[in-house]
């Protein structure tokens, strides 16, 4: 066997190992948080958001055999988790669009979580999910870079702006 | 004044990093200073300062919360194996959900119903897309590679009378009453009339017609009760006049047949009260026998597919293995995906090594073996082994039987029809577009076999557009039952839009997926391959008729409303 051939054989048993090692569990455990966050920005209730996570993991975990790469798997997720929300976002997207007062929930903290995550969902697309992910992720913009696959500056500038929007929206500067 | 203003508008995105800790440490140091001189960056730094704690905090609650349903998820399934997902899909029928589709593929049988109408759909536009072509009668059939496809056709064309027997056997579990019986509980009398599908499997079959044209047929093959039964299929072809003949047996009995002996045509037809005869018809004057019996004789006669189109083919895998008797041959898996992305309806296509014909083709469905074509013989011969009118056809053949025979059921699928005869063949209320919708051009009507509903005719309606966005709507008995009853138990879906006819028109789901099976089953009229961007919807007449439309592309709200809006009863054009 040639060196180049080698190599190959040696990435095809590597690619195998690191499909191999993810199991369903470790999937759930080390990604929840992301695609609840994800799908909680998109939807802008907690409700639909879990709903939503639930079937981004039901599906995931059938196709769990496609995933080529075990460092992909946050992407591959969030990826699904975003599809899905596409499509509830279709699903919902009638001549009665779904109100943004929602009945307020009765414990305080609830409703200014509800009322952060509402806020969230109302800024532009390419803001929610950097500053979802920063945030879920212990606030570090290597890692957001890595699961978007874009630069770490274009995370942190997305970041920033985003949350000075957040700012106005929650201070009411931007209605 | 105003300069100090502008620039501590620039500053705002800087001391929004500072609170985020984004910034590096000697640009925070200046930063710092300014702030302690400047009220109003003051003001925004505290702002920004006191809400990220409650930032903070709500995002806390969703990784609490996360926690929660973790442990929940992985109760159901992540400490098992991947197939426990599928478990878990089934246990959780009873959630009421807002995804239509979501509910009606949880069920196993409506899976394999489905399954079968993409198989039915693959074979539709294979048939369908030849027939159609200008002016030809050619068809192109099943190729897996085009050396196959050469290989096979060059079988024919030796000296004297090609002689070839291929073996149609049918596996014990063709019909997997099991599955049926095991999801019928889950079903309750909904699933009964579908599972009279599951009674059978079924080939397409083609035979030639007085016209020179052929005629798409279905070959009903019933359930093996416990042990495989094996058709025998045997073919003669006279490469010096053109004469044919081919018949299928069960038991040394034949059950179909079709010839050509120079001056008449031979076919035989299943009467709707089970029996089947043999129609002698004048050939016409213009009669030329198909130019390549591949086309409909032998292995891979009525067999015609996308499977070799450059675009959206649907093969899997490809790769080498061995006959049972040691011939070397390339393996190809072909099919469509379903829901949850998993192959479980599938091809095998063998072809040997040596000459690039095919050796066998192989069924599959949820793992098991379904159907087996294989080809036994091929060889020349002086003289055929049956006439070429076909005198050793059995009179009449009853049906009287104690168990079901294969049948050869006529017309499975028919082309280009008229709105007058959708209305006709169809026993529920159809619909049409009353115009073109504005970016599509040409309309075709495609009349086929209702595979999960036997004594029902499925019908396409596609148009080609030439900005690429093909609509295609198909009505269907079994989509009536299929997506009617579910998708009334999702109570909390919302139509994406209710037209002032009494159209209801629901999205979403798995729209992507059902909408590149209509759209490759239409690809005789729409040309193209399904897009990336293509969408789909289930409409719920006012009829109570459950019609699926897809749409190559996007489209807006506008174009959409303006298109379910002019949707009329077929029944109605067709008067007017």
């Amino acid at each position: 066997m040639t060196q180049a051939g080698q190599q190959k054989s040696v990435e095809a048993v590597n690619a195998g190992e690191r499909r191999a090692s993810l199991t369903p569990e470790m999937l759930i455990r080390k990604y929840s948080a992301a695609v609840l966050g994800l799908c909680i920005a998109h939807t802008k209730n907690f409700h639909d958001g879990e709903d939503i996570m639930q079937e981004v993991f039901l599906k995931a975990i059938t196709k769990l055999k496609t995933l080529r790469d075990e460092t992909r798997a946050r992407s591959w997720l969030l990826k699904i988790a975003r599809r899905m929300c596409v499509d509830y976002y279709r699903q919902h997207s009638s001549s009665e669009p779904v109100p943004d007062d929602l009945p307020a929930p009765s414990d305080p903290a609830d409703e200014h979580i509800s009322r952060l995550h509402k806020a969230i969902s109302r800024l532009p697309e390419g803001y929610r999910e950097p500053i979802t992910l920063y945030y879920l992720d212990g606030r570090k913009c290597a890692s957001v870079a890595r699961t978007l696959g874009i630069s770490e500056d274009a995370v942190r500038s997305r970041l920033v702006r985003a949350r000075l929007r957040l700012h106005q929206i929650l201070s009411g500067e931007c209605l | 004044m105003n300069n100090q203003k502008n620039d501590c508008q620039n500053r705002r995105e800087a001391i929004a990093a500072l609170v985020l800790g984004e910034i590096e440490p000697q640009d925070a140091d200046t930063l710092r200073e300014h702030i302690a001189a400047c009220e109003s960056c003051r003001l925004l730094y505290q702002a920004l300062t006191d809400e990220e704690e409650s930032i903070r905090a709500a995002f806390e609650a969703i990784s609490d919360r996360s926690q929660t349903i973790q442990h929940n998820l992985v109760d159901q399934f992540g400490r098992q194996d991947v197939r426990a997902a599928d478990k878990v899909r089934e246990q959780r029928k009873a959630r009421d959900i807002s995804f239509i589709w979501r509910t009606i593929m949880r069920s196993k049988l409506t899976k394999l119903a489905a399954a079968a109408v993409v198989i039915a759909a693959v074979l539709v536009y294979g048939w369908h897309r030849n027939e159609r072509g200008a002016g030809t009668k050619s068809l192109t059939y099943f190729s897996l590679i085009s050396q196959a496809r050469a290989a096979e056709a060059k079988l024919f064309y030796q000296e004297g009378i090609t002689h070839i027997v291929n073996e149609i056997v049918v596996y014990a579990t063709s019909t997997d009453k099991t599955i049926s019986r095991q999801y019928k509980s889950d079903l309750q009398e909904k699933a009964d009339k579908l599972n009279s599908f599951l009674e059978y499997n079924w080939l397409p079959m083609c035979s030639v017609q007085a016209s020179g044209r052929f005629r798409f047929n279905q070959l009903q093959l019933p359930a093996a009760d416990s042990q495989p039964y094996t058709i025998v299929d045997e073919s003669w072809y006279d490469s010096a006049t053109g004469n044919f003949a081919r018949v299928l047996k069960l038991d040394e009995e034949m059950f179909f047949a079709n010839s050509y002996d120079g001056q008449f045509v031979y076919a035989s037809e299943a009467g709707p009260d089970g029996t089947c005869r043999l129609i002698k018809e004048q050939a016409a004057d213009d009669f030329t026998a198909p130019q390549n019996p591949a086309e409909f004789l032998g292995i891979t006669a009525g067999l015609p597919s996308t499977i070799d189109e450059e675009s959206g083919a649907p093969i899997r895998e490809i790769w080498e293995g061995n006959l049972a008797d040691g011939t070397a041959v390339r393996i190809a898996k072909a099919g469509f995906t379903n829901l949850g992305g998993e192959l479980t309806a599938y091809w095998l296509f063998k072809v040997r090594k040596d000459d690039s014909t095919i050796a066998e083709m192989e069924f599959i469905i949820a793992g098991k073996p379904q159907l087996l074509i294989r080809r036994v013989l091929c060889e020349t011969v002086g003289t055929a082994g049956v006439s070429w009118s076909l005198d050793e056809f059995p009179e009449k053949l009853t049906a009287e039987q104690e168990a079901p025979k294969p049948v050869v059921k006529a017309d499975m699928v028919i082309p280009n029809v008229s709105v007058e005869h959708m209305v006709e063949k169809a026993k529920f209320e159809t619909y049409i577009f009353a115009k073109n919708p504005p970016w599509a051009g040409h309309r075709e009507i495609v009349d086929c076999l209702d595979p999960p509903s036997p004594g029902y005719r499925m019908f396409f309606i596609a148009y080609r557009a030439d900005d690429g966005r093909h609509v295609v709507m198909v009505q269907s008995h079994s989509y009536n039952k299929m997506l009617g009853n579910f998708a009334k138990q999702g109570q909390q879906g919302q139509p994406v839009y209710t037209s002032p006819n009494g159209f209801k028109v629901w999205g979403g789901g798995p729209d992507k997926w059902y909408s590149e099976i209509l759209l490759s089953s239409a690809r005789a009229c729409i040309k193209d391959p399904p897009a990336d961007d293509r969408i789909g919807y289930v409409l719920e007449s006012p009829a109570g008729t459950f019609p699926a439309l897809a749409v190559n592309g996007p489209l807006t709200e506008e174009e959409l409303h303006s298109l379910i809006d002019s949707l009329v009863a077929a029944r109605e054009y067709a008067e007017e």
